[in-house]
């Protein structure tokens, strides 16, 4: 990549997607040009069992540098003006095409959260087919309380997931999870005590990437969760 | 606390909470399917409503239309038709709002009655609220819409369940069936509805909440590829209002 925003790496057939800009790994306009990038190469792999996404050091991550995010919108909307209409600036659309290429994908994605995961980050989380979480999570779409909306598809996801009435009270209260929470309702599939968060990642991924279908995750998870309880009794 | 009483609707603002109720004690049968004209509500509304509530006056819902009143149209198919029209008129408004909409289910909740808690983004119930969608019994269908929106909202089996026995189901049935999200234990159903919406809208700006709602419509009613290119719409449109004073945070 043309930055270190992200980390990636292809390890046993599974490639590695981790931000990295520790300790809260936002997700600066660097790291989502980086992102778009990977994307583009990622098409061109071939035999690639699957993808794990997390985040370097504590955390997976802070979600997007509003920031700048929100200058870079700005700015496009004043060098568009006399041009009406400005329309949505074009990076935007590339963001949202960047989370939805990882949905579209028909190898194993799987998001592996530990710490802070919010805003952006959960909506890169919920665009992922299974999410794995540590006990120490915190995860929501806080964007509400900024005066935002989730942009990258976050409610579309979190309405497949979720009751109307919890996502209506996660998005319009910005309210976060714990991985008991989060487990509770769905939004994380496991969560990973006395394993290696990336480690039972991998485990996953090599289930479900024999003959992937989307549809079968309980039954990926079963295996998943047989797997893990074996790993627990053969030290 | 105004209240403003037309026939078969009442209206009062709580806050900024608006509660519109079915007034025709003590079923409140729906003497019409428009139980109050777009026109009236809109100007309702206009006051300042972040949050619906709609309720049933009295100790029910709404035990849905008058049949005596349905067969006296019917003699007439295109007064039937026209009535009808202005129904689904009137639910799809609804169904429409860009502000979260709730259903304060007391008691009976039939046919058009549940049709029409069923355009609310919640429905809240008590232990001894029941719901049926008797239509079957009679030999007709829901007129309002009231089968697009129970698949949408229930699923397939259990739409085809609730449409094809007509029967009445409990409270505790109509959770597992998903028509009701949660069955309230308080004594007073609407005050709890009016606490949760304020709770649900508190300190943010009416502007936000209703991009978030049209987000929410987008999903629904849009594919997932169009709703979610709506949504960078209307982030840019408000990260464009966003001024960034404070140090770089992450969001």
């Amino acid at each position: 990549m043309g930055n270190n925003s992200l980390d990636w790496k292809i390890k046993n057939g599974i490639g590695f997607l981790l931000l990295n800009q520790p300790p809260a790994n936002p997700m600066t306009i660097d790291f989502f040009n980086a992102l778009g990038e990977l994307t583009g190469k990622i098409k061109s792999i071939r035999n690639l069992k699957g993808i794990i996404i997390s985040g370097q050091g504590r955390h997976f991550s802070s979600g997007a540098d509003l920031k700048e995010l929100t200058y870079s919108i700005n700015h496009h909307f004043i060098n568009n003006q006399g041009n009406p209409p400005a329309g949505i600036p074009e990076f935007m659309l590339k963001n949202l095409e960047s989370f939805q290429f990882f949905n579209e994908l028909n190898i194993p994605v799987v998001a592996a959260i530990k710490g802070v995961c919010i805003g952006s980050a959960f909506e890169l989380a919920l665009h992922c087919h299974f999410r794995l979480c540590t006990k120490q999570v915190v995860v929501g779409l806080p964007e509400s309380t900024y005066g935002l909306i989730p942009g990258l598809g976050g409610i579309s996801q979190l309405l497949k997931i979720l009751p109307k009435v919890t996502a209506m009270e996660m998005a319009c209260t910005g309210s976060t999870f714990n991985s008991a929470g989060a487990y509770k309702n769905k939004l994380a599939d496991r969560v990973i005590g006395g394993t290696d968060l990336l480690y039972a990642a991998e485990i996953l991924v090599s289930i479900a990437s024999t003959n992937y279908r989307k549809y079968n995750k309980k039954e990926y998870l079963q295996q998943f969760d047989h797997a893990l309880s074996n790993l627990t009794i053969t030290p | 606390m105004d209240k403003t009483n037309s026939k078969n609707a009442g209206w009062r603002k709580e806050g900024f909470i608006g509660i519109l109720t079915i007034e025709n004690q003590p079923e409140n049968y729906l003497v019409n399917p428009e139980f109050i004209s777009i026109t009236r509500l809109e100007s309702f509304l206009s006051e300042d409503i972040r949050g619906l509530i709609i309720a049933g006056s009295g100790r029910h819902f709404s035990a849905g239309a008058d049949l005596k009143n349905i067969t006296t149209l019917a003699k007439n198919p295109e007064d039937l038709k026209i009535a009808l029209t202005r129904g689904n008129q009137l639910l799809n408004f609804i169904s429409q709002l860009e502000i979260p909409t709730l259903a304060a289910i007391n008691g009976v909740c039939f046919g058009g009655g549940l049709e029409i808690a069923l355009t609310c983004d919640i429905r809240f119930c008590t232990r001894r609220s029941l719901f049926a969608v008797p239509e079957i019994n009679h030999n007709l269908i829901p007129g309002l819409a009231g089968l697009n929106r129970l698949q949408r909202i229930c699923g397939q089996r259990n739409s085809m369940e609730i449409l094809f026995s007509g029967d009445t189901i409990n409270a505790n049935k109509a959770l597992e069936l998903k028509i009701a999200d949660r069955i309230i234990d308080e004594q007073n159903l609407i005050d709890y509805c009016r606490n949760y919406l304020t709770g649900l809208i508190k300190g943010r700006s009416p502007e936000v909440i209703r991009m978030l709602m049209r987000s929410f419509r987008n999903a629904e009613y849009l594919s997932a590829d169009e709703a979610m290119k709506e949504d960078v719409e209307i982030f840019c449109h408000l990260a464009g209002k966003f001024s960034a004073t404070n140090d770089s945070f992450g969001l």
